[in-house]
């Protein structure tokens, strides 16, 4: 056996060379230096070792950190979740790939009733993350498109991070490793390898805190508060938008477990008028818990209904035709900002 | 390891503790075995690395024979912890790292999947430490024991699983002896009656050491035995005495050591909520509305 160290990955390396990384590439980067830097961290989840994960997401990792930190486990989502609670207890920062978000499911006992409460029951923190590919719109079906943060949203002890950029996933992942909390990271399949995604990282190690929202684009005439892929689709109404006069605020999330109340409130106090818009599905969904903050700490600045545009409530179609009337789509952005503003 | 000697007195103390548990009325029935064995058999908390034990819920004599004081284990059943409960909750599940107790899952089968995580941390970081996970048979039917036992199976994980297979098997598995289900596992298997406690202590260690010796995880089922009805019945604790040259005498202190404990608890005040969530207001009462007074 050779002595020599693994040749570092080049899908890894683009930011140390100053190269553009896609969303995916950046999520690899946060995962590899955060491995790099910090002996406690390793991954485990279905196929990530040798196949390099579904969506290559860990390609060559384990060559270059061996299986003791890219660990393979059987098709067992509550099992491998509840192991990964286990080691956390014993300093280890593991990160779980969950194959699609959707396999969740199994975990959700574990997650809940025990990772979630162990910090509250006296048990000790634990430190751990639960990333994976969430979304719609790549014609996956109901087990492989869903969005499945209000499952877990109203789980004290929880984070939940959801990112729109490269920018932002890398340094948002790279904080959930490094938080004492349980942090569930949602990355959306549309945002993977979109090309005009592809940006210049810093080069420096940097972190973005979480429960910090950012504006994505300033306006005045109402707020628009989303995440995800959908910042993309509200900044693309957005101009059609400005082409009519009507310049809109949009705030991404980033976060959604907690919410940063701060910045939505500021924001919502200068435009006056809130819609909400989310890929997941209507009922039930963040715009209702967003609502109800507003209407606590701004009801009096509020010159208009507080909108939402969101998924319908159905299962995610199989059928492509289907899957796009399913989804939020730039039209149904354009006509609910359109009315509110005109309200 | 400790000798037969040693195991007697601590079931003695144990037994004193739960009688005084029994009769405080805080607990209805008394389950130390084989969680003291179990704790016994394992490195201890002198250590500088000790090994990691979850107990069975409602097992908190275990936690003595690990090193645990009465008085934080009666104020766990009281309600009044402030060390690893704070307060919150009445059972006894403490979570104290320097005596390598992690707190008893109280999902069942759930614990089996957590402490394959234990051990697989403890492979990772390159330790000679067992993780050692005390459950009854009703777990074995639950998804979570699967995955666990089956990952930490797959992985060579030093986990000991203990399972107490003294109530009815028919419910919950088709098998009569786990030592069968375990095989289909590819895990090692020992199998003791619950009349012999040297010979639990025993098996259990051999397990402990086929773990710390790289093999992989260990499975030790506790069978019933028609000559024990219960550890809190006064024949349990009569043949313990038996073998004890001073046992009457050990069981009087005990008694005193666990009355005093209990004793000392109950008059130390009662810490409000406040004082559980850390001198702060619990945090629902910190949602900001514009109607609402200011706090």
């Amino acid at each position: 056996m050779s002595d020599q160290k693994p040749t570092r990955p080049e899908h890894v390396s683009r930011t140390a060379a100053g190269e553009p990384v896609t969303f995916l590439e950046a999520i690899s980067e946060a995962l590899f230096e955060e491995m790099e830097h910090d002996p406690s961290v390793f991954l485990l989840g279905e196929d990530i070792g040798e196949y390099g994960g579904a969506f290559k997401v860990t390609r060559d990792f384990l060559g270059y950190f061996g299986e003791h930190r890219v660990m393979d486990t059987p098709i067992s989502e509550g099992g491998f979740t509840g192991a990964a609670a286990g080691a956390a207890h014993m300093g280890m920062r593991p990160v779980v790939e969950m194959q699609f978000m959707d396999f969740i499911s199994p975990a959700y006992d574990v997650l809940t009733n025990y990772v979630a409460t162990s910090a509250y029951r006296g048990a000790g923190a634990l430190p751990m993350v639960v990333r994976g590919p969430v979304g719609g719109g790549n014609r996956g079906g109901p087990f492989h498109s869903q969005n499945i943060e209000m499952a877990f949203f109203h789980t004290p002890g929880l984070k939940i991070v959801y990112p729109s950029t490269a920018h932002d996933a890398k340094g948002l992942l790279k904080a959930a490793i490094r938080d004492d909390s349980p942090v569930l990271f949602e990355e959306h399949k549309g945002l993977y390898r979109a090309p005009w995604l592809r940006e210049v990282l810093p080069k420096d190690d940097y972190i973005i805190p979480l429960g910090k929202a950012r504006t994505a684009r300033a306006g005045t005439a109402l707020t628009i508060v989303t995440y995800g892929l959908m910042v993309h689709r509200s900044l693309k109404a957005a101009e059609v938008l400005a082409a009519k006069g009507v310049e809109v605020e949009i705030l991404d999330l980033r976060t959604l477990l907690p919410l940063d109340d701060e910045a939505i409130i500021r924001s919502v106090k200068k435009t006056g008028k809130l819609l909400v818009v989310h890929e997941d599905t209507r009922t039930g969904g963040i715009a209702g818990e967003i609502a109800m903050r507003v209407s606590e700490q701004a009801f009096e600045w509020l010159d208009g209904p507080m909108l939402r545009v969101t998924s319908i409530d159905a299962p995610v179609p199989y059928s492509g035709a289907l899957e796009d009337v399913f989804l939020p789509q730039v039209d149904d952005i354009v006509k609910a900002a359109t009315y509110l503003a005109e309200y | 390891m400790i000798d037969d000697r040693g195991l007697d007195r601590a079931l003695l103390r144990a037994l004193a503790f739960e009688r005084t548990v029994l009769d405080a009325g805080l607990r209805e029935r008394a389950h130390m075995l084989p969680g003291v064995p179990a704790a016994l058999a394992l490195r201890g908390s002198a250590d500088d690395q000790p090994d990691i034990f979850s107990m069975r819920c409602g097992s908190p004599s275990a936690a003595l024979s690990r090193g645990l004081s009465p008085e934080d284990l009666f104020r766990q059943l009281l309600g009044r912890a402030t060390a690893s409960a704070e307060g919150r909750d009445a059972g006894a599940f403490p979570t104290v790292p320097e005596l390598g107790l992690l707190a008893p899952v109280e999902l069942p089968g759930k614990g089996t999947e957590v402490m394959c995580g234990v051990a697989m941390a403890m492979q990772m970081q390159g330790e000679d430490r067992v993780a050692l996970h005390v459950d009854n048979v009703a777990g074995t039917a639950s998804g979570d024991w699967h995955e666990g036992f089956n990952f930490a199976a797959v992985r060579r994980a030093p986990l000991v699983v203990v399972m107490d297979c003294t109530g009815p098997m028919h419910p919950h598995t088709a098998v009569d002896r786990l030592a069968r289900k375990s095989a289909a596992y590819g895990v090692e298997s020992w199998s003791v009656t619950l009349g012999s406690l040297a010979g639990m202590l025993r098996a259990i260690a051999e397990a402990v050491a086929h773990a710390r010796s790289g093999n992989g995880v260990g499975l030790v089922e506790v069978l019933p035995d028609p000559t024990v009805s219960g550890p809190d019945a006064p024949s349990f604790r009569g043949q313990v005495m038996q073998r004890m040259d001073d046992g009457a005498e050990q069981w009087d202190a005990d008694m005193a050591e666990m009355s005093s404990a209990l004793s000392r608890v109950t008059e130390e005040p009662e810490p409000g909520a406040a004082a559980a969530y850390g001198g702060a207001a619990p945090p629902w009462y910190r949602t900001p509305t514009l109607r609402m007074p200011a706090e």
